[in-house]
């Protein structure tokens, strides 16, 4: 089994058993990247095609440092990758964003407890995050789950770092709006 | 416990849980990328690429055909190297001689046979003698000797063609006839081989002088026949072979020489003229200093001389003349092409020419001129790249290469030279390349020139010699 070193180093001379080896190795967790941004397992699909053409095309920028970096660094190209293709979908205008979303976001944080995701299973939490308005969804997954900062964020996106502030707020009070739902769907399930 | 406590708390908690997530991908995923990535470098080359990858076939193609092409012209057409006799008695009878020496003037054949015809009728042998025409030329022309062009056949043939008043009751003219064909039958060739190499009419005697010539001779066979002229009778036993000698062949050159007055554009006469030379050549070593030698015979690097002189002249012979050679550089431009036969070996192929040249001081006092050679050769071998970074890459390599003369000139004298120069070289050098196909090349290179030119050369000089190449290397 092939480090993830000598991956790279494979890749960076173009030898094909080294660019399937980074493939098969890295592109569900991409894939599950991907779709977290594009929502769609089509559109996930493409990207993720795009993706690996881009890692493959721009390896030899690529500086192998220590174990994890490789994933690192993949997994950022997935994220601009998958910015860029919901750029051109035009999917990222606040126009789209729906408007119970304007109004000032539900104080629902002492009801949501890590226990009560820790009992969802990731499917699902995929599933809900999935169903975030696309400019929720990006905003929370880029600050959240990716470790973008807001002003990362207003630049990726071209909007103000307040405005980021402000969707990321709304994305996790929505979330957490439909976690609890989920969750009480479940209570009310195992009840009956 | 805050709000931003229990906040971050779930949040921390689908951070963990999405960090470890996978999804299924769809099987082909990887077939459609291989594919894409295909598509994508062919179109980057092609957009950035001189010549696209099928247009290199198509190119390395024609240049292989061309080099082969070239190659099978210049180098398979290598039947002799007899035709260059032409050119050596022509570029030999010119070369100045050295009158003060000798006192007495040497001239070239052309003003030798006019100062003939010039003549009174002579009354006697001696005034009769034509000038002795030689001239040694040292180290400049062709090493190769002139070789004998005379076949027996032809010389018989020509002699009966003549029609001048020989006389057939002389038995001694046929005995030497014989002895002389038998000591000259390892050197006899026979120049039917070599039909149109050069024109007649270049290098002989107009129909004027050699009708001067004819009755020049005439008057001279003449005289031979008369009792009170019969010089032998005079020698001692010892001479009087060489007398005998002598004698034929004076009268078979004049022979000769007329009858190419007849029959001047007729291949067969002009190899009778040269069998003149042949016999005088093959036989000098039989006529010693007492009695007039018939030709003094060419070195190495002499042309031939011929005429025959009377009994107790002294043949007026002009000194050596030495050269002096300054050589400039040589000049090489060509293509070598590489393509690679396992993982950094290269096997790689190539047309070069070579331009040499060198300034000519005859020690004589002579002008200076120039000596001018071309060469194109076919250079072929191997190189291995043992080091490579980006386009950087170090090699080494060994290479043989062979080399044809297409164009020799000494002072304007065209030289035929078709002997291959064959040579062997190794590199180690460096090389940028500007992309898969392209590269530049800096490599010094040690040659060692295994055959040698029959001119004076700066690779005869120097055979094995050091010098730094800068060039194009095409890869495909």
């Amino acid at each position: 089994m092939m480090s993830e070193k000598e991956i790279s180093q494979g890749c960076k001379r173009g030898i094909a058993s080294a660019q399937r080896e980074l493939f098969d190795r890295y592109s569900p967790m991409l894939m599950a990247v991907i779709y977290r941004y594009v929502a769609d397992d089509d559109d996930a699909n493409d990207v993720l095609q795009d993706t690996f053409i881009k890692i493959f095309s721009t390896i030899h920028s690529f500086k192998w440092k220590d174990v994890g970096s490789l994933q690192a660094w993949t997994t950022r190209i997935a994220v601009n990758t998958s910015l860029n293709f919901l750029r051109q979908q035009k999917r990222l205008k606040a126009s789209t964003l729906p408007v119970e979303t304007l109004s000032e976001p539900p104080d629902d944080s002492d009801e949501t407890t890590s226990q009560a995701v820790n009992d969802l299973d990731v499917s699902t939490i995929m599933q809900m995050i999935a169903e975030l308005p696309d400019g929720y969804r990006t905003v929370f997954n880029l600050y959240c789950l990716d470790g973008f900062s807001h002003k990362e964020i207003a630049e990726q996106l071209g909007i103000s770092e307040k405005t980021s502030s402000s969707q990321l707020a709304r994305a996790k009070a929505l979330l957490a709006k439909r976690i609890k739902a989920y969750i009480n769907e479940q209570n009310n399930t195992t009840t009956q | 416990m805050s709000n931003n406590n229990i906040d971050n708390n779930w949040i921390d908690a689908i951070k963990s849980k999405t960090s470890q997530a996978t999804r299924q991908v769809p099987d082909g995923a990887w077939e459609t990328i291989a594919k894409s990535m295909a598509q994508q470098q062919a179109t980057a080359k092609a957009k950035h690429a001189f010549i696209t990858p099928r247009m290199w076939k198509a190119v390395a193609a024609a240049a292989v055909v061309a080099i082969v092409a070239t190659t099978g012209f210049i180098f398979v057409n290598d039947n002799s190297e007899q035709p260059q006799l032409a050119q050596t008695v022509k570029k030999t009878v010119e070369q100045p001689a050295d009158d003060a020496t000798h006192g007495t003037p040497t001239t070239t054949v052309d003003s030798a046979t006019q100062s003939v015809i010039d003549t009174p009728a002579p009354s006697s042998v001696q005034s009769l003698s034509p000038t002795l025409i030689a001239q040694n030329t040292s180290t400049p022309t062709p090493a190769r000797r002139p070789q004998p062009v005379a076949s027996r056949k032809a010389a018989s043939r020509n002699t009966g063609h003549h029609g001048t008043s020989r006389n057939s009751s002389e038995p001694d003219d046929q005995l030497i006839d014989n002895q002389l064909m038998a000591n000259s039958d390892n050197d006899f060739i026979d120049l039917a081989e070599y039909p149109n190499e050069f024109n007649p009419e270049d290098y002989f005697y107009d129909i004027e002088t050699m009708q001067a010539l004819e009755e020049l001779y005439a008057q001279y066979d003449n005289v031979m026949n008369q009792e009170a002229m019969e010089p032998w009778k005079s020698y001692t036993d010892s001479t009087y072979q060489q007398h005998l000698v002598y004698d034929a062949n004076a009268r078979r050159a004049a022979r000769e020489k007329m009858a190419l007055t007849k029959h001047h554009k007729e291949n067969t006469m002009l190899l009778a003229a040269y069998g003149n030379g042949l016999i005088s050549t093959d036989h000098n070593s039989t006529v010693n200093s007492s009695s007039a030698p018939m030709l003094l015979p060419p070195s190495n690097n002499s042309g031939m001389m011929m005429a025959p002189a009377a009994p107790g002249v002294t043949p007026r012979v002009a000194p050596p003349v030495n050269y002096n050679y300054h050589h400039h550089m040589p000049l090489t431009a060509g293509l070598t092409f590489n393509k690679r036969i396992v993982r950094n070996l290269y096997g790689s192929v190539g047309l070069n020419f070579t331009s040499m040249t060198s300034d000519v001081t005859p020690d004589n006092g002579g002008n200076e001129f120039k000596q001018r050679i071309m060469l194109v050769g076919l250079p072929f071998g191997v190189k291995w790249n043992f080091w490579r970074y980006r386009g950087l890459s170090t090699f080494v390599g060994g290479e043989a290469l062979v080399e044809r003369v297409v164009s020799a000139k000494f002072n304007n004298e065209s030289v035929t030279i078709k002997r291959l120069q064959w040579s062997i070289h190794a590199t180690a050098g460096l090389q940028y390349n500007f992309n898969r196909n392209i590269g530049v090349y800096l490599a010094p290179k040690l040659s060692h020139y295994i055959t040698t030119m029959p001119l004076n050369t700066i690779r005869n000089e120097h055979p094995l010699n050091f010098n730094l190449q800068l060039g194009l290397s095409f890869d495909f």
